[in-house]
């Protein structure tokens, strides 16, 4: 029952009100800035990692996680009334939400995606807990070589799951792990690619990178495009679901829960692949295929729930190993280190009230989204009716204000301006920026881990190959990458991401 | 036969050019051996692997033809990061005011069809600007002086041009020529260069250059000395 006990704990201190109304906060302004459209969770998180930053870190995190939760919300918002997903993980809601929405029920769709959510939020809350301790025991017994070689299978692993060219996702990686070069050298203290300036010595930002690739180069793509959004102008009636609808999709919730919360603890899956998966395997079980797509419920609801609860089953590679298996994570990584905490196993025996309160304000995270976003409707319905063309300013200046205010430091607004810029030409040439981030923020770590492991084998290099652990790690790295190069699984994987 | 650049071709170089600019700029970093890892280990290798990789990618582009490079929105590029500039560049200058209106301008300028409304809210924010930026509004004279005053004359200038610009071309489709957007985006991109470099105290090493013995030495033959030792 140890688990009951620090749950408990953990709900003690979630439950303060000064926290819950930070939580609130938090998904208020998620939800807010997630709506808008082209703004996915990683750019709005940047946005709005700032104003946590006065906080002490534990309101901090709880706030984050609801900006979070908030921001994955406000997108499916946007998928089912707008038909424009604000990320990937929300590209399978459109689908039948939207066209939920077309006939009058975009008040069901959206509250079922709530309630989903809110199911898939409870269990993988408990999952949370429950593997958190017995993992974290796991990762203590890590060395700095195993270490190296987990960081290396988290990278490919992210690769090879998410979508895209390899080769170029590869080179991606690499060059995020260059941009952790930056900066001052720890070891030897050597100035390193800082062309003389003060402000690099400390190292790239990752907020100024992260809102520069998905934030600026995002705006500029959808200024760009001229596309016609059709918001629904129909007025949405009767937000309940029908208990037909219930009896419909409880079911479908409950398997994309399972699904989720599998596919989320595995590096590059978390949101997007759940969503994915989910939706394939209802409508591979479901007796008419053919109503998906035309406005089945189940269509909304299994996806949802997934997302959501791989979104929550991310936080235990990340909390128990100080991995981010995906880039939202990567920014949770990020917020933690400015508030000054090392992500990793010691946060659950150092610092069990964050770790504990964190894994608690999860599950009110998700309580909120349900009591404050179903009233709420209306007003994220007008907010979209709102053109893009007024927002985006906004938007713009939203972006600056939160990159000055992290260390009031032009230079950095400025560094915003170029990463947007190369974001764009990455946009353009078909380079996801996901593996950039992740390994921009595990690139220290990876070099820290490389030299000690080395510096303890007297430099012997096949010290990665001759522990048992780090060489099942590095052997199965290898053999993902060698299974995506086959021809065979790589017309699959492709036609698995056609859909 | 029109000559088309493939997207990879395109990634390609540019991962080969950042590993090479890395290679070039790390020369000088310690490689040290595998036991005792200099600052330049980590670095080098990353370059090498880089600079690989990229060739290998541009290759398959070229022998694989995919999709060519669609057309890069120039004046929409231009508009939004000089936005994000000039708000950096100004805050620090001329104050949050002048950052915040200045960046809505120029950023407003991305957008393709204005309306009416959109264009005269857009001079009225260029006026503001000039108010703003204008010496001697709200006693700011006293605390600027030297070239930020003249600095400050030129944009309030640049302000009143863009707003009559705007309103003068009240019934083209376009705000404002392509022409004219070249000209305010290169002379406020210039402006905002030179208040951070004043602001930065940019130095570039000169020792960045060095005869290519050196170069070849420190990246090629050093490491692999070592790794073959």
């Amino acid at each position: 029952m140890d688990v009951l006990s620090n749950l408990a704990q953990g709900f003690a201190v979630a439950f303060t009100l000064q926290n819950v109304i930070f939580c609130l906060i938090g998904a208020l302004l998620g939800t807010l800035i997630g709506v808008l459209p082209g703004i996915g969770p990683v750019p709005t998180i940047a946005m709005l990692l700032p104003f946590t930053f006065s906080l002490s870190p534990v309101p901090a995190l709880i706030m984050l996680a609801g900006i979070y939760y908030g921001a994955q919300y406000g997108g499916s918002t946007t998928a089912i009334l707008v038909n424009m997903p604000g990320e990937s993980s929300s590209v399978v809601t459109c689908l039948d939400g939207y066209q939920m929405a077309r006939q009058g029920r975009a008040g069901a769709a959206l509250a079922i995606a709530a309630i989903g959510s809110f199911i898939a939020g409870c269990f993988a809350t408990v999952l949370v807990a429950l593997f958190s301790a017995p993992l974290t025991k796991v990762a203590q017994s890590f060395g700095a070589a195993e270490y190296f070689s987990l960081m290396v299978f988290g990278l490919i692993a992210a690769v090879v799951l998410a979508q895209g060219s390899i080769l170029k996702a590869v080179a991606m990686i690499l060059v995020g792990l260059f941009l952790g070069l930056v900066g001052t050298d720890v070891n030897t203290g050597r100035q390193r690619f800082t062309f003389g300036i003060p402000e690099l010595s400390d190292g790239l930002g990752f907020v100024p990178i992260a809102l520069g690739i998905f934030g600026l180069a995002e705006i500029i793509s959808n200024l760009s495009k001229r596309q016609e959004r059709s918001v629904l102008t129909q007025p949405i009636k009767g937000l309940m679901p029908t208990a037909k609808d219930f009896r419909d999709s409880l079911p479908p919730i409950l398997r994309g829960t399972f699904l989720g919360s599998l596919l989320g603890v595995l590096p590059g899956g978390g949101a997007v692949l759940s969503a994915f998966s989910a939706y394939t395997l209802e409508k591979k079980i479901a007796r008419d295929p053919s109503r998906f797509g035309k406005g089945a419920i189940e269509g909304v609801a299994a996806p949802e729930a997934a997302n959501n609860a791989g979104a929550q089953t991310s936080f235990i590679p990340l909390l128990t190993l100080g991995i981010p298996p995906n880039p939202v994570m990567a920014l949770m990584i990020g917020a933690m280190m400015i508030h000054g905490i090392q992500p990793g196993p010691q946060v659950m025996t150092k610092q069990p009230d964050l770790f504990w309160g964190l894994i608690a304000s999860m599950w009110i995270g998700n309580l909120m989204l349900i009591v404050i976003n179903l009233p709420l409707i209306g007003i994220w319905v007008r907010l979209l009716s709102v053109p893009y063309r007024l927002l985006f300013p906004a938007i713009l200046l939203f972006c600056c204000i939160g990159v000055y205010s992290l260390n009031n430091s032009a230079f950095e607004v400025g560094l915003t301006a170029l990463f947007g810029l190369i974001g764009y030409f990455f946009l353009k040439t078909g380079c996801e920026g996901a593996p950039l981030l992740l390994g921009f923020v595990l690139g220290p770590m990876m070099e820290e881990n490389l030299r000690r492991a080395l510096l303890l084998a007297h430099g012997d290099a096949t010290v990665f190959l001759t522990r048992p652990i780090s060489a099942t790690l590095l052997g199965l790295s290898a053999l993902l990458l060698l299974a995506v190069v086959l021809p065979a699984v790589k017309s699959t994987r492709e036609k698995a991401f056609q859909e | 036969m029109q000559l088309t650049i493939d997207k990879d071709v395109w990634a390609g170089l540019f991962f080969m050019g950042l590993a090479a600019l890395g290679l070039w700029i790390g020369t000088d970093y310690a490689f040290g051996t595998a036991a005792r890892m200099g600052a330049g280990f980590l670095p080098k290798l990353l370059c090498w692997l880089l600079l690989g990789l990229g060739g290998l990618i541009t290759l398959i582009g070229i022998v694989r033809r995919g999709e060519p490079m669609e057309a890069w929105a120039w004046g929409q590029t231009l508009a939004i990061l000089s936005a994000v500039l000039v708000f950096g560049a100004a805050l620090e200058g001329f104050g949050l005011e002048v950052a915040i209106l200045g960046s809505v301008l120029v950023g407003g300028v991305a957008e393709p069809e204005p309306s009416r409304f959109e264009r005269a809210l857009l001079a009225v924010l260029a006026i503001l600007l000039a108010i703003f930026l204008w010496p001697g509004t709200a006693g700011k004279l006293a605390q600027i002086a030297g070239t930020r005053l003249a600095a400050n004359w030129l944009l309030a200038a640049a302000a009143v041009v863009m707003a009559l610009a705007i309103v003068s071309h009240a019934r083209s489709v376009p705000l404002l020529t392509m022409l004219e957007r070249v000209a305010l985006a290169l002379g406020l991109g210039a402006a905002c260069i030179i208040v951070f470099v004043d602001g930065l105290g940019l130095n570039l090493k000169s020792t960045y250059v060095m005869d290519g013995w050196q170069f070849l030495k420190a990246t090629v033959i050093k490491p692999l000395l070592t790794i073959v030792r």
